[in-house]
């Protein structure tokens, strides 16, 4: 698992890190029970600071993506159906977000936006 | 401290051209007829008692002493280590003078060291040591050069003392040979005191001037 | 706590120190600011090569004046501007370190040493500046040290050889025993490293925050005389006139992203930070 973070994004680099694990676990490309990297190893390899690999280790077990095991390390937790869905319900949610915003940048009114949007729901039907 | 004393020993190694001319002019000296073992011995001991001297030159430089204490160094370890370091160098000196001139010696056919020669080596060392003992506060004080200049500007306050002192006294009538006769007196009626006084007072002056050292490193900012 | 310092002051001349700080085992504290600010002071006060006023200074717990030779062996300090006397060779200071260190690994030093081009029978005066400070951190690293203390070990080092000694104390800090305290005003190196960093300004520290909140959650805002009037100043720390307007330090990056899309965010980074804090004009 290649992880790749931006520094000079806006978003905190624990979150890109959360964000990348949790699309491999949902991709598969992270396995159930697959050991990843430790925090120090991780923090070398990305060569940030650990207290921040930690943060992610942390958000990502809080989700229920990862499990630690004091002594052996961090697994891939092993999958859960209803957590994917919603994880994928939360990025559907931002990316509109994301959405709104920009038409509000440009200028469109709430009303506007919410035309495209029907706009696009019948399109792609 | 074995750290510390392998550390001079290399610092003065450096310096092997100058050993070896140390030896060559300490081999001349003692072949020329007209000097005595005791003034040959005396000058290369002292010579070797010096390097101490360097070693604190050479921990000024740079500001190496600063790093000197980062390692397992106390001050007092660094201070014990440059009067044990001068002891040994001085003993060195002392051995080696005493060979070559014995060597030279035998060569020349020449008894230059008498039977009663070992007596007075331990007593240039011990004389030795005592001017030792009053350089190296001063070295450690004023460190390097200024160290040297100051080691001189005393010896030559003293050197001027005795030389006022004398024509004091003679001032008062009191002559030079009487007071070599006074204390050559004091030498042969007593020696079964003087011996031990005299080791006495040098360990006591080395005390006092180890005591000094140590608080003038202590004191010292880094 | 491998190293605590509790309100440490000490009077020079025209400058004062005045600062407390604390180290765990397991972290990279970063310690940065100008030249002259008092890094250098902070660091030899820890070993006493300075001795400090009033305060407490607490190494391995115990106060600082009462380390023995024995508890400095498991402590290394890279000073900038001293190390071994430069007349000496690598292959004369491995007897010197051998007979100092107990656990001083003689093979794997000379080994490293090798491996970074660093000449075993060359004067050390005749070292680059790179190798120089390569050969400190070597040192520093070669007898299983619990806390090193480093000031500017990067100091003069092109790109390339200072990436080669951050990735020897990330590697160093793979083992959650071990401690750094490092100093540097390059603040890019000590964005990759250290967990937590202290910002020391005139004797003072100004600032003590963790590295990913210094950069995820501040951030300094560009803008004009107009938008300037409109801010909710509530999350501005300090502010500096610029010649556009106004260059503003704040904590709260997201509130300002959320409410003035309109304005320029800039991610946080140290060097903006100190400028602010200590140009600016606190609010």
């Amino acid at each position: 698992m290649k992880l790749m973070i931006n520094n000079s994004s806006m978003q905190p680099i624990y979150e890109q890190i959360v964000e990348q694990i949790k699309r491999a676990v949902m991709t598969g490309e992270l396995k159930e029970e697959e050991i990843l990297p430790s925090v120090r190893t991780l923090s070398k390899d990305l060569k940030i600071s650990a207290l921040t690999a930690k943060k992610a280790y942390d958000c990502l077990e809080e989700e229920g993506f990862i499990i630690t095991v004091h002594g052996k390390g961090s697994f891939v937790a092993p999958a859960n159906r209803d957590l994917i869905l919603e994880e994928m319900r939360k990025q559907v949610e931002a990316d509109l977000e994301m959405a709104v915003q920009k038409g509000r940048s440009c200028g469109m009114t709430n009303q506007e936006i919410k035309e495209t949007f029907d706009m696009i729901l019948e399109d792609t039907l | 401290m074995k750290g510390l004393l392998i550390k001079d020993f290399q610092l003065i190694f450096l310096n092997i051209r100058m050993l070896v001319a140390l030896c060559i002019v300490s081999i001349f000296l003692t072949s020329s007829s007209t000097s005595s073992a005791a003034f040959v011995i005396s000058y290369i001991t002292i010579v070797f008692f010096m390097f101490v001297l360097t070693t604190i030159s050479y921990d000024e430089l740079d500001h190496s002493i600063s790093f000197l204490f980062t390692l397992p160094v106390s001050r007092k370890t660094y201070v014990l280590e440059k009067y044990v370091f001068s002891l040994i160098c001085g003993m060195v000196g002392l051995i080696f003078s005493t060979v070559i001139c014995t060597v030279i010696g035998m060569i020349k056919n020449i008894n230059l060291i008498g039977p009663d020669f070992i007596p007075v080596a331990l007593t240039i060392y011990l004389m030795l040591l005592f001017i030792v003992a009053f350089m190296l506060p001063i070295q450690l004080k004023f460190g390097g050069d200024n160290g040297r200049i100051a080691i001189f500007l005393i010896f030559g306050i003293i050197v001027a003392a005795v030389y006022i002192g004398n024509k004091v006294l003679e001032h008062f009538h009191i002559y030079k040979a009487d007071i070599i006769k006074f204390v050559q007196s004091l030498f042969t009626a007593n020696t079964a005191l003087i011996i031990p006084a005299f080791i006495i007072l040098v360990l006591a002056t080395l005390g006092i001037s180890y005591g000094i050292s140590l608080r003038i490193m202590e004191r010292r900012t880094l | 706590m491998i190293l605590e310092m509790k309100n440490v002051l000490k009077q020079y001349d025209n400058f004062k120190l005045d600062c407390s700080l604390s180290l765990e085992p397991g972290c990279v504290t970063g310690l940065i600011g100008q030249n002259g600010a008092g890094k250098s002071t902070t660091f030899k006060s820890i070993l006493d090569l300075v001795h400090i006023d009033s305060g407490e200074i607490n190494v391995f717990g115990k106060p600082h004046t009462a380390l023995t030779n024995k508890d400095k062996q498991d402590l290394s300090i890279v000073l900038s501007d001293s190390g071994f006397s430069g007349y000496l060779t690598i292959s004369k200071i491995i007897p010197v370190m051998s007979a100092m260190y107990d656990k001083f690994d003689k093979n794997d030093f000379a080994e490293r040493c090798k491996r970074f081009g660093l000449p075993l029978d060359k004067q050390i005066k005749e070292f680059s500046t790179g190798m120089c400070a390569k050969l400190k951190v070597l040192v520093a690293l070669s007898h299983d040290a619990k806390l090193l203390i480093l000031d500017e070990p990067t100091a003069g080092l092109d790109v390339v050889a200072r990436d080669e000694v951050l990735n020897m104390l990330r590697d160093y800090m793979e083992d959650e025993s071990h401690g750094i305290l490092i100093s540097s005003h390059i603040s890019t190196d000590l964005e990759g490293l250290c967990d937590d960093i202290y910002f020391i300004c005139d004797g003072k520290i100004i600032l003590h925050e963790d590295t990913d909140v210094l950069l995820s959650d501040y951030a300094s805002l560009k803008v004009d005389e107009k938008q300037y009037d409109k801010l909710d100043k509530k999350y501005i720390i300090s502010v500096l006139k610029e010649s556009y307007g106004y260059r503003c330090l704040t904590a709260q990056k997201r509130f300002y992203l959320e409410n003035y899309p309109g304005i320029i965010v800039e991610k946080g980074s140290i060097d903006d930070i100190i400028m602010l804090k200590v140009k600016g004009e606190t609010l």
